[in-house]
């Protein structure tokens, strides 16, 4: 029997590259686009894909063998899921995996932000030691900090926030006993918390109901002195409406690992802002996190093209 | 009694100096007022300085009794034993930057460990490079802090909230059963991130020097946010250009500002702050007010934090 073919949009850790290569063939696709996947899909008995491109319902037609599609990742944004139940195409993913450094990461960008490193390590190499004379950064502790989404990243996030001495409140659809009792966390709608928070960090995944969750008006209802952190998708925040109220003063910085669109284009504003942040899609990219996203996704792979099922479906 | 007090230091920080200390005589000075062989300013008992205190300025007093730091670390700035040998007391403020200065440690810590500034740099300049092997977790990984005062005991609970292993080194371990007391040979053997938190004293001075950074791994990360001379500079910075150390987040050198042309500027592996670790808005502030407190303490008869206590 022929080898079952996997396409990879982009490639994974060997951890989990030598586990598929010892059963498939496999394939890495000349382009992270739309274009690449679709012309390239045609014998695939399943596509791995990380954060782009989209995984579309026309990129399913294109790949009549295609039985499952393994996500890299926790996001389901970048893959049509109702196409791909449709047509009976399972989608894995990888939850879980990334939690503990996307937490890090928010948390590393958090302190980056508010003591300003990247700009004093700037100053420093440009030779401005008189920086410090003119900067003075705010501590964390004492001060509260807001999660928008109090899942397992939020929850980690927030515990971490909790030890350096910060209050936590939170907005969620649910109530998190744990955050609450361990952390003592308030749970408040989202206007008191971006109204009350001296730091915002979102948690939240991308659903048509979060989209733009964070525009204009919620911007300007934040302290002055106010950071945002954005490690979830950017779809969450306007970044028009982002670059607007750090230039009217609305906030003081943003720290942003995620953006719409991404990559951010070469002209974007965002590139040039003082006020801001900025990381490449890297919250989840520590050598842990690969070795285990890549593992895992191809032991699920493999697991539903032996099985026809796996551990964690997000189809069904 | 007369205290001299700079021009907009405790405004600076939001507190009214003259109702911070009732019942002295305050004599708020400028800066250019240290240059001139005479002024006022030399009446005053008391002084808190804005600029180092070396034995000349000291011989311009005819009657100051004691000398009030906002820093810790006052040998640096303060000519202690020139002031002892007047019968001068000095005092400085300690504590007052545990949280700022804790928080930044793993500001930097992160910074390094997740190449913050690097990235930032990169993607303003229109890189989009996800480079898996740039980032590391702090979950599992074997905190080493030396010096176990003030700060480093909350940088060892900050530690343990990160998911870290925590080993301490210090000259006096206290019977606590967390963090885990080592040898300083065992820390540095067995830590990825090593991070200092102790006064620089000739007995510490080069504490890191060739052979202790030769024990680090060659994964392991070193942060320095205590004082610049309690590493050797010259080997640290070979030990990072020939990979045998992963990384540094520094915070102090030994010669600041950093010289132009100086090899660390170079260096990709290393986080840069100008000597800014304990400078929070709420630490600037605490600073202050203890600094005042100190002085309404030794107007009152009751001296303290007092680093030369042998002139009472």
């Amino acid at each position: 029997m022929a080898a079952w073919r996997v396409l990879l949009t982009e490639s994974i850790h060997p951890a989990g590259l030598d586990l598929l290569q010892a059963e498939c063939d496999v394939r890495l696709a000349s382009a992270m686009t739309a274009e690449a996947v679709h012309a390239e899909a045609a014998d695939a008995d399943a596509i791995v894909v990380r954060t782009r491109p989209t995984i579309t319902a026309a990129i399913m037609d294109a790949a009549p063998r295609l039985r499952v599609i393994g996500r890299h990742g926790v996001g389901l944004d970048n893959i049509d899921v109702a196409a791909a139940a449709e047509r009976r195409i399972a989608v894995v993913y990888t939850p879980g995996a990334n939690d503990q450094a996307v937490a890090e990461h928010a948390i590393a960008l958090l302190l980056a932000l508010c003591r300003k490193l990247a700009a004093a390590d700037a100053a420093v190499r440009a030779g401005d030691w008189a920086w410090r004379n003119r900067e003075l950064t705010r501590e964390l502790a004492g001060t509260t900090l807001g999660v928008v989404g109090m899942g397992r990243i939020g929850f980690k996030v927030a515990s971490v926030a909790h030890a350096i001495g910060m209050q936590i409140i939170y907005h969620d659809a649910v109530a998190v006993p744990a955050a609450e009792g361990q952390l003592g966390a308030r749970r408040v709608p989202l206007e008191t918390l971006l109204r009350t928070a001296d730091a915002v960090t979102l948690h939240a995944p991308l659903l048509p109901e979060t989209r733009d969750l964070i525009g204009a008006a919620q911007l300007a209802i934040m302290q002055p002195h106010a950071v945002l952190i954005n490690t979830a998708r950017g779809e969450l925040v306007d970044t028009a409406a982002l670059l607007a109220a750090l230039d009217a003063g609305h906030l003081a910085g943003a720290g942003l690992d995620v953006y719409s669109p991404e990559p951010p284009p070469p002209e974007s504003p965002l590139l040039r802002h003082p006020g801001v942040l900025l990381t490449p899609h890297a919250a989840a990219l520590t050598t842990a996190t690969m070795e285990r996203m890549g593992r895992t996704v191809a032991e699920e792979v493999l697991a539903y093209l032996r099985t026809g099922t796996a551990r964690y479906l997000a189809t069904r | 009694m007369r205290v001299a007090v700079p021009r907009g230091w405790a405004e600076a920080v939001g507190i009214d100096a003259a109702a911070a200390l009732p019942g002295l005589l305050l004599y708020v000075y400028d800066i250019t007022e240290l240059a001139a062989p005479a002024s006022a300013l030399y009446d005053a008992e008391l002084f808190i300085p804005a600029t180092r205190v070396d034995a000349a300025l000291l011989q311009r007093f005819s009657r100051l009794r004691a000398i009030f730091s906002d820093g810790t670390g006052v040998w640096d700035f303060v000519d202690v034993p020139a002031a002892t040998g007047r019968r001068i007391a000095v005092c400085n403020v300690r504590d007052y930057a545990a949280d700022a200065m804790a928080e930044f440690t793993f500001g930097l810590i992160l910074a390094v460990m997740r190449g913050i500034a690097a990235a930032d740099r990169s993607v303003r300049a229109g890189e989009w490079e996800r480079l898996a092997s740039r980032g590391q977790e702090l979950k599992g990984r074997t905190l080493g802090v030396i010096g176990f005062g003030g700060t480093g005991r909350r940088v060892a609970q900050l530690g343990e909230a990160f998911g870290m292993q925590v080993l301490a080194y210090t000259r006096n371990p206290s019977p606590e059963r967390f963090p885990s007391f080592v040898s300083l040979h065992r820390l540095l053997v067995a830590a990825d991130v090593v991070t200092l938190h102790l006064p620089l004293q000739p007995e510490t001075h080069h504490l890191l020097g060739v052979a202790e950074l030769a024990l680090l791994k060659p994964t392991a990360v070193l942060i320095n946010t205590a004082r610049g001379g309690l590493v050797d500079q010259a080997a640290l910075v070979e030990a990072l250009r020939s990979g045998r150390l992963a990384g540094a987040g520094l915070d102090v050198l030994e010669a600041e500002p950093l010289p132009a042309g100086d090899a660390l500027r170079t260096l990709a592996n290393v986080v840069l702050t100008p000597h800014i670790a304990s400078q929070s808005a709420q630490a600037a502030r605490r600073a202050v007010s203890m600094a005042l407190e100190n002085v309404r303490a030794f107007a009152a008869g009751r001296p303290q934090n007092v680093v030369n206590p042998e002139v009472l």
